[in-house]
This record gives C-alpha cells, structure tokens and sequence, in this order.
C-alpha cells in the first residue's frame, strides 16, 4: 500500500513539469515499445505510467557487437544468437518463462548492440526491465547507471481523478519512432478509437503535439478517421521527411511530417493495403546492399513480410476513393514483395547486410529464439526447403565450397 | 459432464469503489476437477450489459474481481451463437491486449471492418453479430488471475443482437433529472442510447455558478449517467459540457459517427447545455 503511495505521489509531481530527470530507473512502470536516437539514448514506451522515458546509455552499460559474428550473408546463413529466448530470459529474473513477456526488440544501431524489454509477471505489478544481448549472451541493463528523463504521452492519475480511485483509461504505446531531434508515439486507448499521433522534442521540453489523422480506408472503403496506427517510420521520400504507417487494419498511409502540428486534423494519403485478415507487427528501413535502394520491410501477423521500395511509396498515387469506390479486399496499392519471413515477433535491423528477429523457430514453433536474418533478400537458407541444401544438388553459388560455419 | 445452467438476474458489483447494478444473463458450467473457492476471480459484469445491444457494438468492457494474468484474452474468451458454434474472429487483434491499470477491466474492440456494413471484411466474412440473433460472450474456467488462479467456473454472459445505431451522438436528444438545491442528489443524464462507460464517465463535466468543474462521482449505467457531488447543489445556472469525442457502444462520437463518411474537424456541434438548479 505504502508503495502504492509512493509511486501515485511521484505521478503527481511530474504533472507539475510533464518532464523528470533523474539519473535512475525508478520511474519505469512498465517497459513496452523501444527505440533509440541516432547516438546512446534509447526510449522507452511505459504505457502504465502514461509516460516516454529516455536513458541515455553511458559505455559502462554498452557494449559494441562488431565483432561479433551474426552469421554468412554471402551464404544465407543467419546465427542463431539465442535459443530457448524465453527460458534463459526466465533464467536469468528467477522465474518460469510463463511468467514473463517480451515486450520490444531494438538494436543500438552504432554498436550493434541488442536490446529487450521484458516484463517479470504478466500482472499490473510485473516488473519491467531492459536486458542486454552481449555476444549471445542476455544481461539485464542497470538503468540506474543511465542518465534519465521522461515525459508524460498519455492519461496520468490527477488529484481529481484519484478522489476516486485508479482511472480505468489508458493508452497503450505500439510504436516509438526517432527522427531528427523528435519523437513519434503511436498508441491505442482502451476507451476511446482515435488515431492520434504524438511528435514530441527531445530533449524533452514538456510538450506534446498531437494531431488526429484521417486515412481513407480501402477496406472500409469510406472514410476511416480512427483506426490506431500499430508501427511507423519516418523516411525522406524525395527529401521531404514523411511519416510511414500500417494501421490496424493494415492500409499504409503517407503523410508528410511538417502536416502533423498540434491540434491539427490531417488527411493521410493512403497508398496501399496489406490485406484483410491481418494485422502488422513491425515496419523497418533498410538500403539493399546489393542495388543501393532504399525500401521498407513490413512483419505481418498472418502473411508474409512485404517488401516495399520508398521509390515507390514516393511515386503511389493515393488510392482512388469518395462514392462509387469497391473495397479492396487484398493486397492492393503500391508494389510489394513478399519476402520469406514468418512467425516474426519482433525485428529490427542491424545494418545493411543484416537483420535480427525474435520469432518461433522454423522447425519447432513452440520454440522463441533470437535470430540474425541476411539481407537484402531476408532469406536464410536452413529455414527453407530449397535445392541447395540437398546432398548432390547443383551448386550455381557455390554455396557447398564454404567451409562450415564454426562460432 | 454436468452443467448447470443457472439465470442470476441482479448482480452488484464493485466496481472502483462505486456500486454499479447491473443486470445480465450468467450461465455457469460447472466442470469436474476444478473447484472454485473464495480466491477465484470472478467476471463480475460486463458492459454493455443490456439484454439487447445494437448489433454494431465496438467495445466491451469486462471487470473481473481480481487482477488478472495478461496474455490470455485470445486463449479464453470467445463469442458463441445461440447453438454453442464459435463465432470466427469477433475480436480485433491489435498485438496488445487493453488493460486497465490494475489489469481487473479488459477491453475487447469487436473487428471494426465487420461492423462496417457492406465493406470488405463485413462482405467477405459477415458482421460478427446478426440482428435478432443471441449470443454469448464465453470467458473459460481457465481465465488465470495474477497467482495463476483460474476462475474455475465459465462465465457466459448472453445478448441479443439489435438494431444498429448508426448516428452521431447527440446531446440535443439527452433528458436530466435535476436536483434541488441544498441536496446532493444526483444530477441524471438519460441517453438516447447505451454510452460507451468509459468515456461517459470522463468526458462529461458539469461546472458550477462559479464556472469551475464540480467535484464529484460520476457512475455511468450505460444508458444514464448520475453524477454525485461532493457539495450540496446551489441556485443559479450550471453548465454541462461534453467532450465531442464522447462514445457510445459503437463507436459514434458526436464528431463523427462510426458507420458514415466522417469530416475530420467538423466542430459545429452541441457540446455545452446550460441548466438553472433551483430550490425543491
């Protein structure tokens, strides 16, 4: 009770700024999506505390990665960095891996460098924490050793609304995005079905710019001005910097950033439709090493992930909509190459030739494990019944020449 | 197996610390090897709670006793037709499941796209409700709460389907209750349809002579709402205003109605109402 207390005290007080700073990790109430800036700080979405919190990592907490081997790509062979993701996890908070979730993966992009967050407990009182991957092996991140701060994104306990005791409303964080000096949030309310964006500063400065978006909805084919937006990213299509986002129910809406200004109600191109029956889980950029084009991949719920080149995201033409338009009810807008991946719980790239996953192992679905991807083709061979693999079979590449990979 | 099918009409459940009376239709399956005790959570109320909904409901709510075990909504809780036949897909799969702080009141957003009628999702599949038709929300005797104890009973909590509600919310259509002066009898806003509870309750404020916002309890039933204040009502003129973004069950706002062409920023609605509280 006496914590209780404590934390509701400490939800008052940031109220009086909207910002905190300290140098600890005691204001982290939960510890969702993540993201980090182009240098150490790395953002955390805490949906419980309503709040974005930001720690800039020193190098007693980092570790570079690059040498660390994530596989062949010349051979299409990706390394399995950890196996039984979820039992070690477990292992290491002394606890049963039904007992925890893992939250969001995001790779620290300079070094190369791993990061979870997970929660201890599925209750409203897990305890959230950040772990480390340290050459394949997990350590949790003493968020105390970190520079801190945090702004409020979502509804926050007020003196009023405590007279009464907890609110029953919140906003649920699904994605962080960083670019140039700023934040993007995106989140779904438990009472309410907006679409509303967040863009905040960072530093952070205590406020907030939300903006409502309305989207024309292929599959709706009618105005659709509230399905929450699940993953973004912000890219510079033609050198104007563009906000790129997968909704709900999966259209993919360009929309320029200098339109998202406070309290602005904006109108989002949609260019696309990854199809009915889906849900998205992760957009990420990329610039295939092998062309130099830059494109985004999309993760999906129940079909393959799409490949999708900016060039032709710049050049889609919204999609035709007003009276007399039938829904579309597939795939349907801007070019998309499905790429092999399934299963993916969560992904983020670590540079041009590689990509890591936490997904469901291929031949063992009950299996998560932690997993590099080569790119540009997302295509690991012993994931896939390919001729290559087969004793005899031709060998064009010359695959089967490769010594065998020794870690 | 047995099961014993059991109508309770009346439930009173706390909620929040407010009592809140509802009534609904719970049938329990009693199961062999599981036993409830004391601990055991209990779903106890949903909403909307009526026995007829609109059949483009959006968001329901459930509140269980305890705190509960997150990750388990797409395992456990299901819609079944009148004949026990699960219904495919009723439920938005966002990735996250809504909880509230405490993890005691989930959030279920029925498949938007199959509410919408004549869209893809809703042509392809159908709605997920038809008119007239009765069902069931099921949460399974093996819904944990947060020390992995399941509710060892399933709940089934049964609607029909009704008319659609397709129009934006409207305060114009609202009727109050006033209280008297010198009271805290509670101020009564009746709807013209079931509200969305959650956003009832918040975004409904009722301001004083003085122009501030009065302190007090709002309860929200769905299709009324009473706000208790903490002062006794005084003479004079009182304001109501309403944040447009107010829901009902389906989703409409004042804005924007759920089913039509909406306009983003269209604001040129009635959200304030001015009301003189008198002596009794």
């Amino acid at each position: 009770m006496n914590k209780t207390h404590h934390i509701t005290a400490l939800a008052l007080l940031f109220l009086a700024s909207g910002v905190s700073a300290d140098g600890g990790d005691g204001q982290l109430q939960s510890a969702g999506a993540l993201a980090f800036n182009d240098n150490n700080v790395l953002f955390v979405g805490d949906s419980k505390a309503g709040r974005v919190h930001a720690f800039n990592l020193n190098d007693s907490i980092l570790s570079d990665q690059s040498e660390y081997s994530l596989g062949r790509a010349q051979t299409f062979e990706g390394r399995t960095l950890i196996e039984d993701l979820d039992e070690q996890i477990a292992e290491l908070l002394g606890t049963a891996s039904n007992e925890i979730s893992i939250n969001d993966m995001v790779v620290h992009k300079p070094g190369k460098q791993v990061f979870l967050s997970v929660h201890n407990g599925l209750g409203p009182d897990a305890k959230p924490v950040v772990l480390s991957v340290d050459k394949g092996v997990l350590e949790v991140v003493d968020l105390s050793k970190a520079e801190h701060n945090s702004t409020v994104i979502g509804p926050v306990p007020t003196t009023e609304s405590l007279e009464f005791g907890q609110p029953l409303n919140s906003l649920s964080i699904t994605d962080i995005d960083y670019y140039n000096g700023e934040i993007l949030v995106a989140g779904i309310s438990n009472e309410e079905f907006s679409s509303k964006l967040r863009r905040i500063k960072y530093p952070f400065d205590g406020k907030v710019k939300t903006t409502s978006i309305e989207i024309w909805h292929a599959v709706h084919a009618q105005y659709e001005t509230r399905a929450p937006i699940i993953t973004q990213t912000v890219a510079e299509l033609d050198g104007i910097p563009t906000l790129i986002a997968v909704y709900a129910c999966t259209p993919i809406v360009r929309i320029p950033l200098d339109e998202l200004q406070d309290g602005a109600k904006v109108r989002g191109t949609m260019i696309g439709e990854m199809g009915f029956g889906n849900t998205p889980i992760d957009i990420v950029q990329y610039t295939n090493a092998w062309d130099q084009s830059s494109n985004v991949l999309v993760t999906n719920t129940n079909r393959s992930a799409a490949q999708i080149p900016l060039q032709a995201i710049t050049a889609a033409s919204a999609m035709p909509h007003g009276e007399g338009v039938k829904p579309v009810f597939a795939v349907a807008g801007v070019e998309q190459y499905p790429m092999p991946m399934s299963n993916t719980l969560h992904l983020d790239t670590v540079d041009e030739n590689w990509a890591v996953t936490i997904r469901l192992n291929p031949e063992d679905p009950s299996v998560i494990e932690m997993h590099t991807i080569p790119l540009p083709m997302w295509f690991d061979r012993a994931d896939h019944v390919v001729e290559m693999n087969w004793a005899g079979s031709p060998d064009p590449f010359g695959y089967k020449a490769a010594p065998p990979l020794t870690y | 197996m047995a099961i014993m099918l059991k109508l309770i009409c009346f439930i009173i459940a706390v909620v929040m610390g407010s009592i809140v009376s509802i009534s609904y239709a719970v049938a329990d399956s009693s199961q062999v090897g599981i036993t409830p005790n004391a601990s055991s959570p209990v779903l106890e109320s949903i909403h909307p709670s009526n026995a007829v909904i609109p059949v483009n409901t959006l968001r329901f709510y459930l509140y269980f006793s305890n705190a509960m075990q997150r990750g388990q909504v797409a395992k456990h809780i299901w819609v079944e037709d009148r004949y026990g036949e699960p219904v495919e897909n009723p439920f938005l799969n966002l990735g996250v499941e809504l909880w509230d702080p405490l993890q005691k009141r989930l959030t279920l957003l029925v498949d938007p796209g199959r509410i919408k009628t004549g869209v893809g999702p809703n042509q392809l599949v159908g709605t997920v409700f038809k008119e007239h038709q009765h069902y069931a929300i099921v949460v399974s005797r093996n819904m944990r709460d947060v020390n992995r104890v399941p509710t060892a009973i399933e709940r089934r909590i049964t609607f029909t389907a009704g008319p659609a509600v397709v129009d934006p919310v409207d305060v114009s259509l609202w009727d109050f209750e006033l209280p008297s002066a010198g009271t805290r009898s509670p101020f009564i806003i009746r709807f013209d349809r079931i509200m969305d509870v959650g956003t009832s309750k918040r975004m409904i404020s009722i301001h004083g002579v003085n122009g501030k916002a009065l302190k007090g309890r709002f309860i929200s039933h769905g299709t009324y709402l009473e706000f208790f204040p903490l002062q006794n009502w005084v003479v004079g003129a009182h304001r109501l205003k309403v944040n447009a973004e107010i829901e009902d069950v389906s989703g409409n706002s004042i804005v924007v109605p759920f089913e039509k062409n909406g306009v983003v920023g269209d604001s040129n609605v009635l959200t304030e109402l001015t009301f003189k509280i008198i002596s009794g």
